[in-house]
């Protein structure tokens, strides 16, 4: 059944659309996170425009974040004091990727630098994930191998303490991490978790599961304002195609979340890394192969 | 009495008074055009008399838009868009019907006329290629063409259709009637067309454009609402 995407100005075939949202659901159900950074490159796959990709994966985020953040809010995994940092650093960070985006779509390359940081953002992310879990099932080991970074952390200036998390660090290291995740946010349409996650854990030391709540927290207010922002400064936001999106993701995310209680973590986290290295070679090659005309038509 | 002639005089029962001032009179069977979900491109017809000696050209134009042109070129392995050159305010659109009878140089030259861009041979070599490449783009979209589209019943009595491509935009469109002889126009009408979307696609573009902040953050409130329903759903069960 097709269905034209009125602000994309394309048509679609509806199930398809529902099946990466299901897609991409089912890998949020599985790892919590938002899924964007599959649909996003799956939708550019089928022809839709970047820029359309990158916002509607974006508000699709909103969703599945705040769908996963009820659910730690419910069992108080929220540090909202660290939060709020991490959104005001996210902000920035989604102002500036918002004016780069605008600026690069004027110059007609705004593909190639979705691309680019795809490939970049899929090959250090899979390469890692793909190592540590081979290594891990390879071993039989846990994987314990933490960035026991935060006593430095301690030692810069502006220090605060999170009692929630039972950390105390300096303000710096997240801002500087949520400004960076707030531009990927708006250059990716990805909600940015694939860094904060991590970084919250490795580096700044806090419980797994708050810094999932924490980190699905600040992405709702980043998406949302990167949503926003793009409905008003680029015009990019279609809204069928976002809904489509969220309805597939959010039965995705509930298969997602039953088939996760049937694998173990080193097999779930090479399947995902067998996934992001499968899309980084199928970017790669079509950023690298000659492409059948030289010259590209831009209607302004 | 013959066929056409028949054809002249209902033609001249249907026809709007007010057209009837010039030399060129003509009545279209559709003057608005919906693109809907499913739109794969429509049809106008056209029939008209001329009361003066020479031949109708029609021309058929779209929206004016700024077009760009980049050159792809290879860099560490990837292929960058540069070299750009603007053709400003062309238009989107822009079919010329022209009459198997006619002299091809004639409309060739009143096609020129009309259509008045930077002359090619001013130009350098990449933005004569780009220019190029662009109305090849054109054609093969066909947005641009010119086709011998015009068929005279008799020598004053004469009728066309207009095709509308698929991928046509919404916006004011106007088919122009040009009674040439011997390069001459010795008469000119214009009718508008309006090509505009309808239903929810047409809703939803309109809300986006004209109220794009309560646009955002109504999709934002979807967004959030449709993800604390998924939760409560999942909760639930």
């Amino acid at each position: 059944m097709e269905i034209y995407l009125p602000i994309a100005e394309v048509s679609v075939n509806v199930f398809t659309i529902l099946f990466i949202g299901l897609l991409s659901g089912v890998l949020a159900g599985i790892f919590g996170v938002g899924g964007g950074f599959l649909s996003t490159p799956l939708l550019i796959f089928m022809g839709i425009a970047p820029q359309y990709a990158v916002t509607s994966s974006a508000t699709q985020a909103i969703a599945s974040s705040f769908s996963g953040y009820s659910n730690y809010k419910r069992r108080d995994l929220v540090d909202t004091k660290l939060g709020n940092l991490l959104i005001f650093g996210g902000f920035i960070g989604a102002f500036a990727g918002i004016k780069f985006f605008v600026a690069l779509q004027k110059t007609g390359n705004i593909n190639l630098i979705i691309n680019i940081f795809y490939i970049i953002f899929l090959g250090v992310i899979g390469s890692i994930m793909f190592i540590e879990s081979l290594s891990s099932i390879l071993k039989k080991k846990k994987d314990s191998n933490t960035l026991n970074l935060n006593k430095f952390l301690t030692k810069l200036p502006w220090l605060v303490d999170f009692p929630k998390s039972k950390i105390t660090l300096s303000i710096y290291p997240p801002l500087l991490i949520s400004v960076f995740s707030g531009i990927l946010v708006a250059i990716m349409g990805i909600g940015g978790g694939f860094i904060l996650v991590p970084a919250m854990i490795y580096i700044f030391g806090m419980p797994t599961t708050t810094a999932i709540g924490t980190s699905l927290y600040q992405i709702i207010f980043i998406t949302a304002l990167t949503t926003i922002l793009q409905a008003v400064k680029g015009h990019n936001l279609d809204l069928m195609l976002s809904v489509l999106l969220i309805i597939g993701s959010s039965v995705g995310a509930q298969i997602g979340v039953r088939f996760a209680s049937k694998l173990s973590a080193e097999k779930l986290r090479i399947f995902l890394a067998v996934l992001l290295l499968t899309l980084l070679l199928t970017l790669l090659y079509r950023t690298m192969s000659a492409p059948e005309v030289l010259y590209e038509v831009i209607f302004q | 009495m013959s066929l056409q002639r028949y054809f002249f005089i209902l033609l001249f029962i249907l026809l709007p008074l007010k057209l009837y001032a010039g030399a060129i009179v003509v009545d279209l069977d559709k003057r608005n055009i919906a693109i809907e979900s499913d739109f794969k491109g429509d049809k106008i017809a056209v029939y008209g008399i001329q009361r003066l000696n020479g031949k109708i050209v029609i021309e058929f134009v779209g929206p004016t838009e700024n077009i760009s042109v980049l050159q792809k070129k290879r860099h560490f392995g990837m292929w960058v868009n540069e070299n750009e050159s603007k053709f400003d305010g062309m238009p989107f659109l822009y079919h010329i019907l022209y009459s198997s009878g006619q002299r091809g140089d004639e409309v060739l030259e009143y096609y020129y006329k009309l259509f008045q861009k930077k002359p090619l041979f001013e130009a350098d070599e990449l933005y004569r290629k780009q220019a190029l490449y662009l109305s090849e783009y054109m054609y093969e979209n066909e947005l641009y063409n010119i086709t011998p589209g015009v068929e005279y019943l008799s020598d004053f009595f004469f009728k066309a259709t207009i095709t509308i491509p698929a991928e046509v935009r919404e916006g004011d469109y106007r088919i122009n009637f040009y009674l040439l002889e011997e390069s001459r126009i010795a008469d000119k009408i214009s009718i508008p067309l309006n090509i505009s979307k309808i239903g929810l696609a047409a809703l939803l573009e309109k809300f986006a454009e004209k109220y794009s902040l309560i646009y955002g953050i109504t999709s934002v409130l979807i967004a959030i609402t449709l993800g604390w329903f998924a939760s409560w759903l999942f909760n639930k069960r």
